[in-house]
């Protein structure tokens, strides 16, 4: 395959294809494209993130290693998260296996830096169109994602929160369709329940 | 007013919001919209809800992201800087236990056949001196001079005293450990002479 004519033009498998041929320049255009991405989704996994970054350099670690025997059966997106989320849930048995994770209660100051799982991702004072509400809005909305259950919270993330399609996070978690579905709803449901309490909203089921 | 079908509603609200919902599904909760107000509102409040979370803005990696990345990707790539303790751990095991084993059993042989038992040389016939065949002597023959060997002239070496530097030629051949080599079946006539005959001494010994 060619190398002439910009990267950014590239589709993610072209890019692929020709970095397993040698030429650098094609993994720097994928880094670029995809680091916020599993960043944001190993951090919303994990919950904590210092260890998202490492889930992420260890992802794209992992891309490199295997760039010989990328296979374009599968979309490089669902090939990179699905490598990202394994590397997420070896974190999280490493984490568990460590120490337990307290759970926060909800509404509590969560600013100190002694809690675990608190984090403090970078940039965020760099907003200044970002009201202080909105702000506070997203920390509870974080939160809460924290507090799902793994399995819940995956679907959660892949779908409302990355935008992946249901077929697409059947390929990457091995299941059917079907179960993606269910996950989906139950993990919604769950949300709600967290959430609805904090923003005082009281329309649950009479 | 809740009904029966509410509860059922409430399940398609996430695959209806997604757009995954089969049609004839989507009409039947597009109709109970229409009469449950409860729903209508709760569907409401959830699609709100959710669009709010797809709007969180992506965590954005940090401004080292690449640069250490890319670090870690070189020092993957760099070959390992190898030691002398690289290079010898690569030599298979075996190989230096073999020649260990084979250093043992050489000095183990040498050392036994200078303590085998008495030797059995025959008698020197009459007139005839026996001849130097005296194991121990061939040995200090070929061995080294620092050794106890013959040197590069001839001579038999000296041995070692017990005070630690060399002594002077004894009167009498001795073995490697300076015991001096006679017995019943030896005659002592006097000392060896540095080449050749040492017919004086039968210290062969079966090797």
């Amino acid at each position: 395959m060619s190398a002439k004519g910009p990267m950014g033009e590239r589709t993610d498998e072209e890019l692929m294809f020709l970095y397993r041929d040698g030429v650098e320049e094609a993994f720097t255009e994928l880094v670029r494209r995809y680091k916020n991405k599993i960043v944001s989704t190993a951090y919303r996994v994990v919950g904590d993130y210092a260890k998202a970054e490492d889930v992420s350099q260890e992802t794209f670690l992992r891309v490199h290693r295997n760039a010989d025997r990328y296979r374009s059966i599968a979309k490089f997106s669902t090939w990179i998260y699905t490598i990202a989320l394994n590397v997420a849930r070896n974190e999280l048995r490493n984490t568990k296996r460590k120490r337990l994770v307290s759970l926060d209660a909800f509404g509590r100051d969560s600013d100190s830096d002694s809690e675990p799982g608190t984090y403090d991702i970078p940039d965020e004072s760099s907003m200044p169109d970002q009201d202080v509400e909105t702000r506070e809005l997203r920390r509870i909305f974080n939160d809460a994602i924290k507090k799902l259950p793994e399995r819940y919270r995956t679907v959660f993330v892949l779908r409302d929160v990355q935008g992946l399609t249901y077929e697409e996070m059947a390929e990457i978690l091995k299941v059917p369709k079907g179960t993606v579905k269910s996950r989906m709803n139950r993990a919604r449901l769950k949300f709600r329940e967290l959430i609805e309490p904090i923003l005082g909203d009281s329309s649950v089921d009479r | 007013m809740k009904t029966m079908f509410c509860n059922k509603a409430k399940e398609w609200f996430s695959p209806y919001f997604d757009g995954v919902l089969g049609s004839k599904d989507c009409s039947k909760l597009e109709e109970h919209f229409r009469v449950c107000t409860h729903c209508d509102s709760d569907y409401t409040r959830f699609k709100s809800l959710f669009e709010q979370v797809r709007a969180l803005p992506e965590v954005p990696a940090s401004g080292t992201f690449e640069t250490r990345l890319r670090a870690r990707i070189r020092r993957e790539e760099a070959p390992a800087r190898r030691s002398w303790w690289t290079d010898f751990s690569r030599i298979p095991l075996p190989v230096p236990l073999g020649a260990a084993a084979l250093l043992l059993i050489a000095v183990f042989a040498y050392t036994r056949s200078g303590d085998e038992g008495t030797p059995t040389r025959a008698l020197p016939e009459p007139g005839r001196k026996a001849e130097a065949t005296d194991s121990a002597r061939t040995r200090t023959n070929t061995l080294p001079s620092f050794l106890g060997g013959r040197g590069p002239g001839g001579a038999v070496g000296r041995v070692a005293s017990a005070g630690g530097g060399l002594s002077a030629p004894r009167s009498h051949p001795v073995d490697m450990n300076g015991v001096p080599l006679e017995g019943p079946f030896f005659e002592i006539e006097g000392p060896p002479s540095p080449r050749g005959d040492r017919s004086s001494v039968d210290t062969s010994r079966g090797r």
